[in-house]
């Protein structure tokens, strides 16, 4: 890669590897893992850079790759187990415990869904992928993604219970 | 559940962030080692494709049916010594073109440049023989630059162009990847659009990787028919760059060299080289 090359990848991690990361955490609802995907991904896009920026296909290239390198760990039982969260919760001094339930409650809930049907939703609603972007990313077709977007919405909403987005609405 | 909603979850679902571990100059680093890597792998693709031949050989299993070969070696295609070769020509060189044209010329070139027409892509005007000069780790110093072509220009025509694809390999001394196909114009036309701005030098080829590699497939299927023979095949190779299949046997080597080429006396050639014995280190 030549030196403007470089300059130029150097830009686009600057200012999308945060947005890979999250989003592969919110797929596959680890850090660790999520840290992994992301620097899989960044590798990959380091090395295939010259032949993306002449094809203008950076983001979709880097979507595949981070939905690919997921695909390893979707085979395998997802981490049900528990959620790290950076700090414990601090009943006396704030009221985060809520917060806390909150988010392992959405994390478990998410972790019911099939691989691909967490993907679709990530892609779809945290990334704003078109439907067409988002097939494209997990290598199927539009019909699917929105097969898996409508299921993968449906056993949110069976999981989490209409009353869980009011009282976050409220809350 | 509006869209809003499921946004909402999903950032419920993200909580607090762990500090991120990236930092761009990280990124590059480990980007450029991964790159070396690979080409390091794919410089030696000969070395291992022989070596993942031979050994199942030796130890009598099947060969894997997944054996791939990726590079070239630097040295210049030798004359067979068994059934039909790449014709010599009188050693030229070209003048590099601007616009990539075969130029050939009549210069005497080095014993390693590969001889026949070739065609140059428009960046070899600017190829910088001097770059091939050993840098403070006693490697060519266009090693990377060229690594970095090959990995371009091999995987891409060796997709688009399986049929007429025979091999390539880093010419350092000449500052360019030099790559080998039976003659094809839509190969060339390629090849020049595609890389003008680096230097690819396309020489012609008898025969395509694939041929050659179904040559040594069929000479590995044929091992029970030579054992009942007396003779014993020991190892088969793929050689791209030098258009011939090395077939290393045990025994009586000079009823191997004349019986073998002949059965193959067709298509892609043969040569007989007699197979020393590998110490088995595990």
């Amino acid at each position: 890669m030549h030196g403007e090359d470089e300059q130029q990848f150097t830009s686009w991690v600057d200012a999308r590897a945060s947005a890979l990361r999250r989003a592969a955490f919110l797929i596959c609802g680890d850090w660790h893992a999520a840290d992994d995907a992301a620097q899989t991904t960044l590798t990959k896009l380091y090395l295939a850079w010259p032949r993306l920026t002449r094809r203008d296909d950076i983001d979709g290239y880097a979507w595949r790759v981070l939905t690919r390198s997921l695909t390893d760990e979707w085979r395998r039982p997802w981490r049900r187990r528990e959620h790290p969260v950076e700090q414990l919760p601090d009943r006396a001094a704030d009221d985060r415990t809520g917060q806390v339930d909150q988010q392992r409650l959405v994390l478990d809930a998410l972790s019911g869904l099939p691989g691909r049907q967490r993907a679709a939703l990530v892609l779809r609603f945290w990334q704003d992928l078109s439907v067409e972007q988002t097939a494209a990313a997990l290598g199927c077709s539009v019909g699917a993604v929105k097969s898996h977007t409508s299921r993968g919405l449906h056993t949110l909403r069976v999981r989490l219970g209409d009353g869980f987005l009011i009282e976050q609405k409220g809350a | 559940m509006e869209e809003r909603d499921v946004r909402r979850l999903l950032s419920t679902a993200l909580g607090s962030e762990p500090p991120s571990p990236f930092d761009s100059a990280n990124v590059v680093t480990r980007g450029r080692r991964t790159r070396r890597r690979r080409r390091l792998a794919a410089s030696g693709g000969v070395v291992l494709a022989v070596a993942a031949v031979t050994l199942p050989l030796v130890a009598g299993l099947q060969p894997s049916a997944t054996t791939t070969v990726a590079g070239g070696r630097e040295s210049a295609p030798a004359t067979r010594s068994a059934g039909p070769t790449v014709s010599p020509s009188p050693s030229r060189s070209v003048a590099p073109s601007p616009s990539g044209a075969v130029v050939p010329s009549t210069t005497t070139t080095p014993s390693d440049v590969p001889t026949g027409r070739v065609v140059l892509t428009a960046g070899c005007a600017t190829a910088d023989p001097s770059a091939g000069a050993d840098d403070e780790h006693g490697l060519p110093a266009n090693q990377p630059k060229l690594m970095e072509l090959y990995g371009r220009v091999e995987p891409a025509v060796k997709r688009r162009f399986p049929q007429v694809y025979a091999g390539g390999r880093l010419a350092s001394p000449r500052d360019r990847i030099e790559v080998f196909r039976k003659p094809s114009s839509a190969f060339d036309e390629y090849v020049l659009r595609e890389f003008a701005r680096d230097c690819v030098a396309v020489f012609d080829a008898r025969y395509s990787a694939r041929e050659i590699k179904a040559r040594a497939d069929q000479i590995i299927a044929d091992r029970a028919y030579w054992a009942a023979r007396g003779i014993t095949v020991a190892s088969v190779g793929y050689d791209y760059i030098g258009q011939v299949v090395p077939v290393g046997v045990t025994g009586d080597v000079e009823r191997a060299r004349a019986e073998i080429p002949h059965r193959y006396r067709s298509g892609v050639p043969v040569e007989i080289i007699e197979h020393k014995a590998i110490f088995r280190a595990w």
